[in-house]
């Protein structure tokens, strides 16, 4: 245990391939002297993802920012785009990276998921609105039928940004074609990663060609008539490699999340101060990218004490997603109750490659120190 | 023409080689050094985020340009949009640029919100001439976006100076001008900045990449949010114009490596565009090769031929042709922009006749790291059949 204290718990997943795993793929580059502009390497991952995923198109990219902006480029028209007002900040950055306004729905109450009513009221409300894109954030995923629906009813297109929700599946199925395109990340904090790295998912074939062709100059398929703007998304042949490597042990990954997260459940006393953050349900399944406490208001004020003490003790907690989403624009954020009162309540402990049965019985112990020592 | 052409591919493969031959530097850094150092990366555990190898890459692209700022990007592309949103005046719609350039340019030019303006270009450089910018146009001027040409480069100092005068800021594409040297500096340490790519086609192999180069801290800073969602070092979101454009550690191995290696490189080239040179009497009568200037201390990385105005004509056929037999020759950057988006430019009644000259007479001829010096004798034959079959209508 003594070790804990010198050994830094990080939040992200870190399933990197290993230094052997590596050097592979760097003497498969040398060998064949390809090294990007959608090479073999590229093609065979986009070839695996598809057949993991059950998806006709793949598109490997840069990274997963960048693919969102490239599918919003390609789907969005004019506009609004709508979003929840609570994400980790890319998806809002993509919505103004193609020049389009962001604007706000709520969340749920103590989850990332969009509010139905919310976001159906700014569907009615708000004619300039003609894209969705809702986060699956968390290893969670949004009441997929319901958003079909409203979608539909409203003529809006919709896209997934599923950064965070890679392998995780609604009534038995992977998502990647509940919206017109998905977007998931291989950062290194992914399930999966290439260091940095995504792709984007989609089962019509003249949008793959619009993608494609947004994505590069290089490889440009078709005959697109729109003036489009091009972009630069190109995966290099390392990362593509990398991806491979990484999805090859993905079973692995996924179940050594699962053991950490039902350890955290076992081992974490709440006592009404925060709930555990449950991903999963009888629809979904879940990957276990994250384990988030969410505190209850009665404690939330004591979250950036929590994150101090955690860090003091070398635990990278971190309060996801803490930030002020006014930059993006300008309404009011008292119209968005459940994400203001997310974003200052919610907390992430460690999971993922590093992270070990004795880290989460260390992590767990301080935590729960850290609560009996409050005096309420 | 079936026949012809496979007699050049016969040809081809027997006195030149089977591989496929390109104008892409593709250098090939050696894999130990690649290796030794990503273990930087695995002893600290960190592949991405402005990890070590980022830093300790951006430390020597600072030192080699003499330049005060570097930072590295995903791309040149993405460095390139920074650039220009985070330098062009805001209230103006214009940015200048040359249109026999790199075919994205001003793609990138829209993606940062401004309306791309072309300019002529100087017929003994290739690059942007300022003496032709439209007068009426300066006051909505927001950018100068200087590109440093394939072969010999701009004069950075006096585009500078006039940019100054007229109180628009100025970003130089120095993406084709890594190594020059200039009588009033090296490149690197020009404009408000400047931005280089470190693709697999160009000087320092970092299969994907791009940096930026300036003097200016205050931009430095602005850069690095844009590169990062805009997060400042507090962890707070500054601007809602930004993206992820970092480089990860992985490409970073790759292009320390290339560059540790780069005098390599520089012979190589230097030793391919000697030959070519040399040889260039075997066809002195359809083209010529166009010059570096041996003073500013080029790379050499680019072969470009200038065709006799007699045999303009047969170029589109002649790229065709070597392309089908495997020799990926291209057209000097094609199509001319101002040629390409109509729609979506700045002006209707552009007179760019330099450009639209050179965009006739000018290709490229292979290159790169994987040529080999006695592949240039076979090439140049080859190539001088081909156009006198295309202009006696052979083929
Ligand atoms: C919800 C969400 N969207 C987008 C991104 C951006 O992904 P990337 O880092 O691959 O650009 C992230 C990354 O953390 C994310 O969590
Ligand atoms: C002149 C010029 N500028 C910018 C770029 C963009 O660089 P990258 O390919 O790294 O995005 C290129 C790439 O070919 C280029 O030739």
């Amino acid at each position: 245990m003594l070790d804990n204290i010198s050994k830094v718990l990080p939040v992200g997943q870190l399933y990197v391939p290993s230094f052997e795993d590596f050097k592979d793929v760097v003497d498969h580059l040398s060998k064949n002297n390809y090294y990007t502009n959608h090479g073999p390497l590229l093609k065979s991952l986009e070839k695996e993802l598809s057949s993991y995923l059950g998806v006709k198109y793949v598109l490997g990219v840069t990274n997963a920012t960048i693919g969102l902006i490239i599918a919003l480029e390609a789907l969005h028209e004019e506009g609004s785009v709508l979003t929840p007002r609570f994400s980790f900040p890319a998806t809002m950055n993509a919505i103004c990276m193609i020049g389009a306004n962001v604007c706000y729905c709520d969340t749920l109450q103590d989850s990332p998921n969009a509010c139905l009513e919310s976001l159906e009221d700014k569907l009615i409300n708000d004619n300039s609105i003609k894209t969705i894109l809702l986060p699956n954030l968390w290893s969670t995923l949004n009441q997929i039928e319901h958003i079909k629906f409203l979608a539909k009813k409203y003529c809006a297109t919709l896209i997934y940004d599923s950064s965070q929700a890679f392998s995780c599946s609604y009534e038995g199925e992977k998502i990647s074609i509940n919206g017109s395109a998905e977007v998931f990340s291989f950062h290194a904090t992914k399930l999966i990663t290439s260091l940095e790295g995504g792709c984007i998912t989609t089962n019509n074939s003249s949008l793959y060609e619009k993608l494609t062709h947004i994505r590069s100059s290089y490889g440009a398929v078709g005959n697109v008539l729109k003036p489009l703007r091009i972009g630069s998304g190109r995966m290099s042949e390392l990362q593509a490699g990398l991806c491979l490597k990484s999805l090859s042990y993905i079973k692995r990954s996924i179940e050594q999340n699962r053991k950490i997260f039902n350890l955290y459940k076992e081992l974490l006393k709440p006592k009404n101060k925060y709930k555990i953050f449950e991903p999963g349900s009888r629809k979904i399944e879940s990957s276990y990218q994250y384990v988030v406490l969410i505190l209850d208001q009665a404690v939330n004020q004591v979250r950036g004490k929590l994150t101090v003490h955690l860090n003091n003790n070398n635990i990278f907690a971190k309060a996801y997603f803490n930030y002020d989403f006014s930059v993006f624009n300008d309404e009011n954020p008292m119209d968005f109750p459940n994400s203001i009162k997310l974003s200052k309540s919610c907390i992430c402990l460690p999971i993922g490659e590093r992270i070990t049965p004795e880290d989460v019985i260390y992590i767990s112990k301080i935590v729960n120190d850290f609560f009996d020592s409050l005096d309420f | 023409m079936v026949d012809i052409s496979n007699s050049y591919l016969i040809e081809k493969n027997k006195y030149i080689g089977s591989e496929t031959l390109s104008t892409s530097s593709l250098y090939s850094p050696d894999s130990t050094t690649v290796l030794n150092y990503i273990k930087t990366s695995y002893y600290h555990k960190q592949f991405t985020n402005r990890g070590p190898l980022v830093e300790e890459l951006e430390e020597k692209l600072l030192n080699f340009h003499k330049a005060r700022y570097c930072i590295t990007f995903c791309s040149g592309f993405w460095a390139l949009v920074a650039a220009i949103k985070n330098v062009a005046l805001k209230d103006r719609k214009y940015v200048l640029m040359p249109s026999l350039t790199y075919r994205r340019l001003d793609d990138a030019v829209l993606w940062a919100g401004f309306t791309p303006l072309y300019c002529d270009i100087d017929p003994i450089n290739l690059g942007l001439d300022i003496n032709s910018i439209d007068q009426k146009y300066l006051t909505n001027i927001s950018l100068i976006l200087a590109v440093h040409p394939m072969v010999d480069c701009l004069n950075a100092y006096s585009i500078s100076k006039f940019a100054l005068s007229v109180s628009i800021p100025v970003v130089f594409d120095s993406v084709e001008s890594v190594n020059e040297k200039l009588p009033e500096g090296k490149v690197g340490n020009f404009g408000n900045c400047e931005i280089f790519s470190l693709h697999a086609s160009k000087l320092i192999n970092g299969l994907e990449g791009g940096y930026i180069t300036t003097n200016d801290y205050n931009l430095y800073n602005e850069l690095k949010e844009f590169q990062n969602f805009s997060l400042n070092s507090k962890g707070e979101l500054t601007q809602k114009y930004s993206m992820n454009a970092k480089l990860n550690e992985g490409h970073a191995a790759f292009a320390l490596a290339s560059f540790d290696e780069l005098d390599l490189l520089l012979r190589h080239n230097y030793s391919i565009y000697n030959e070519y040179l040399c040889l260039e009497k075997l066809v002195c009568d359809k083209f010529r090769i166009r010059r570096y200037n041996n003073n500013m201390s080029p790379s050499y990385m680019i072969i470009v031929a200038e065709l006799d105005k007699k045999y303009i004509d047969c170029r589109d056929k002649l790229i065709m042709t070597l392309n089908s037999i495997n020799i990926l020759s291209r057209i000097y950057y094609f199509p001319p922009l101002h040629k390409k988006r109509e729609s979506m430019i700045g002006t209707k009644d552009l007179k760019l006749t330099i450009t639209d000259l050179y965009s006739k007479k000018l290709f490229l001829l292979p290159s790169g790291w994987p040529i080999q010096k006695d592949q240039i004798y076979p090439i140049m034959n080859l190539i001088n059949k081909i156009i006198d079959d295309i202009y006696l209508k052979k083929c």
